[in-house]
Order: structure tokens, then sequence, then C-alpha cells
């Protein structure tokens, strides 16, 4: 019986998507049958981060509507066999969503898989309300400044209100992944710091991941950062998909500006 | 019409025989006499009379524990709501007596009440409070009004604040 996440934020340009991308990867790495579903539907982006855009021939809509099965329409990443990808529909609007069609879904996907990634798209609206209905834990991703921050609670609220397992008198585990952050202006003092950030949320952190450049090469060609090898981003998503399997991996001190040069290589020799 | 409230401690005894009782109040005549007595069992002349001559005061046969046998009816009506969980932005409470909140207060949440209202934790979203008192600590986002009168500019984050209503005034400390 697999487990789903359902990815969320409330703001938008936060990092969701590729949060999911590198998450859903990262736990395919780690030997984990999972995959990833862009609920975003009508404003689909997560085929072009995970470079599948080309191998999209049906989408969640067909499935729901029984146009496609399940099988058709999921898309295997060649670079991991363990990684499965449903596309959001791009034509459709998020109307086409009822909480029956995506309970069906869900629970066929739970059958099959062992992980379950929802990509939810940014706001509260009836999108995102489908996202997190049946989902076990929420990931809640943040930019370190306060409007983020805001919408996060916001989002965290209605989680905790609306998701079925709150229906049902449970709690839904809610993980936060602190996401840009930019060891510069965290030293200038112009970004919240993390204590501060966990004290407004109070939910429990799994994983911080710094600002880094190649993110954006990497979604132009398709190819995200966790498959990357010196990029910092990619290795704080490759530790959050350990720690998602059950590892224990120590949190690194993203927040340092990394030290250049000489010193850099010195300092890797006594790591 | 004149109505007061008090709160009252109460001795619940049991008489079982005359002597005892009396032995008892004898000894403890200096505790008692700031209590209630709420007395079970036969109350003889010469209790009423003991009783008088110390000037204790007592009720017959009062029933306390309620059917459940735990709270008392005194304390069932008692009209403060006490909030365990983080109010998150967009959550909102109204409430027509005393609140207190145990935990923290977020930016974009709402509490209102026409009690009295205690914060042990950092308030960041509106507070409006039109009781007697209040007790708070705020964060850089909090917005306070006090019995209609926005306050957030005379508190900082430094400290817990009491504020009062004393004639008409606003007292700040």
């Amino acid at each position: 019986m697999g487990i789903v996440f359902a990815v969320i934020s409330g703001k938008g340009g936060v990092g969701k998507t590729t949060t999911s991308a590198n998450l859903s990867l990262a736990t395919a790495m780690e030997g984990k049958k999972t995959v990833v579903v862009d609920f975003d539907i009508g404003q689909r982006n997560l085929d072009m981060i995970l470079g599948l855009e080309n191998r999209v021939v049906y989408d969640i809509t067909h499935v729901m509507d029984g146009e496609a099965t399940l099988k058709q329409a999921l898309i295997k990443d060649k670079r991991n066999e363990n990684l499965y990808f449903l596309a959001a529909s791009q034509t459709k609007d998020k109307g086409v969503l009822t909480d029956k069609k995506v309970k069906k879904l869900i629970d066929e996907l739970r059958e099959e898989f062992d992980y379950i990634f929802l990509d939810s798209p940014a706001g509260i609206e009836s999108g995102f309300e489908h996202t997190i209905l049946y989902a076990d834990n929420v990931i809640v991703v943040v930019n370190p400044e306060v409007s983020s921050i805001r919408d996060a609670d916001r989002v965290i609220g209605i989680v905790d209100a609306k998701s079925q397992k709150a229906k049902d008198g449970k709690e839904v585990e809610k993980l936060l992944i602190i996401n840009r952050i930019d060891p510069e202006l965290i030293e200038k003092g112009e970004m919240l710091d993390t204590n501060d950030i966990l004290e407004i949320l109070s939910i429990k952190l799994i994983g911080k991941v710094p600002e880094d450049k190649n993110i954006i090469e990497a979604s132009n060609t398709g190819i995200p950062v966790v498959l990357s090898k010196n990029s910092p981003a990619g290795a704080a998503y490759r530790r959050i998909g350990k720690r998602l399997c059950g590892e224990k991996v120590d949190f690194v001190e993203v927040e340092k500006p990394e030290a250049k040069g000489l010193f850099k290589k010195l300092s890797g020799m006594f790591k | 019409m004149l109505v007061n409230q008090f709160n009252i401690k109460v001795f619940e005894i049991e008489i079982e025989n005359e002597k005892d009782f009396l032995d008892f109040v004898k000894k403890n005549r200096v505790i008692l006499s700031s209590y209630l007595l709420s007395l079970k069992g036969n109350i003889t002349p010469a209790i009423e009379q003991t009783l008088e001559d110390n000037s204790l005061a007592y009720v017959k046969n009062m029933p306390i524990k309620n059917k459940s046998g735990l709270s008392t009816q005194f304390m069932k009506n008692s009209n403060i709501k006490i909030v365990d969980t983080l109010l998150r932005s967009g959550q909102e409470i109204d409430y027509d007596g005393d609140i207190l909140c145990l935990k923290r207060i977020n930016s974009g949440a709402k509490v209102k009440c026409n009690g009295n209202f205690i914060a042990l934790e950092s308030v960041d979203g509106l507070v409006e409070c039109n009781g007697d008192f209040m007790l708070i600590k705020i964060g850089k986002r909090a917005n306070i009004y006090f019995n209609g009168v926005n306050i957030t500019s005379n508190l900082d984050g430094k400290k817990l604040y009491s504020v009062k209503l004393e004639k008409d005034e606003i007292l700040i400390y």
C-alpha cells in the first residue's frame, strides 16, 4: 500500500514542481517504486522539468474519464526504472476534478507504487483541495521570506481542516522543505532564518535546499539536479530522499556561504 | 438588581456521630472559619448551636458533585475559552468571553473576544479584545485593538505586556 505525499506551498514560484521532480527521482534512486503526478491541471510543467514532455500521450484526465488506462498513461522514466510520471492535462481546467475520480485514481496508484508524489497547483482553490484530500503526508515548500511563510501557514491550516485524514480525526503529517536558501542574504539578515520559520509554522523540518544556479539549466534541459554530482541543491534533494525513505541523515548547514578556491579544497580534505 | 459573584471554598463533611464532629470542629475551628461547610447526615441541635457559637457558615445536603462525579457545578460556569492549537493564517476565533491562547497566533489569523485576553506565546495576527485586561507579547506583524483602540505602536516584542482598562483609561505596563 503506497504512501501519498502532496507537495504544496500556497504561494507560487517557490519551487514545488522542481521539488516534486527531484524528490520523486531521489526516492526512486533509493529503490522505491515511485510515481509523480502533476495535479496542476491546465498548467502542466512537471513534464518539462523531468524532460518527458515529448512522451506524453495520455494524461490524468484521460485516466479519470476512462479514455485511457492508468498503464497507458504512465510514462516510465528512462534514467531510473523505479520512476513513473503521470502528466496533467494541458487543455482542460481543474473543473474536471471531482472527489470521486481523484479517490479512484489515488487508490489505483496506491496499489501499484510505494511512493506517490502529487504536485499541487499554487493557491487554495479546488485543484489544491483535491491534491491534499487523500494525502497521507504533505510536503510544504517555502522560501525564507515572509509572504511565502504566511501562505504556507494558510495552506497548512486548510490541510488540517479539509483533508480526508483530518476529517477522520487523524493527523496528516506535515513536512517542511525550506527552498532557495541564499547564504549571502542569510548572512546579511535579509532572509528569515530556519529557527524563525520553524517557530511560526511549527511543523517538522525534512530538508533545506540552497539556491543553486544549476536549477535553471536543469529545468531547461529536463535533467533534474538530483542527478547532478556537483549541484548543492541536488545533494540536498538526495538527502531529503533518504530521509523520506526512513534513513537518518544529518542536516547540513546550507546557510554558510561556500568557501572559495584553495580554502574550499583544503576544508574538503577534512570532511 | 444587585448581583455579586463569589468564589467559595467548601469543606464537605459527612457527620457520622455528634461527638466526633464536635471534636473536629473544636480542633479545626480556625481553618474552618474561612470556609463554607457543606454538611451531610444528621445535624443535631447541639451541632447547630456549636456552629452558630463559632460563627461558621454552613449548608445542609448541598449536592456539589454532578452526576458524572467529576466537576462541580461551580466550576462549570467559567466562560474562559482555552485555545491550545496554533492559530494559522486564515483562522478566526470570535468569542463572547475570556480567551486564553496557549500557542502562537500567526500573521493572518484573527481573534476577537468580548472578555479578557491572555496569550502565552507570541502574537503576529489581529487581536481585538474588549475586556478589562489583556496579557500579550507581540511579534513584528501584530495588530492589537483594545476596546476599539489600536495600541500596537505602544507595544514591542521585548516583553509580555499587561494592558488594563481603568476608569476609561488604558494602562500599559
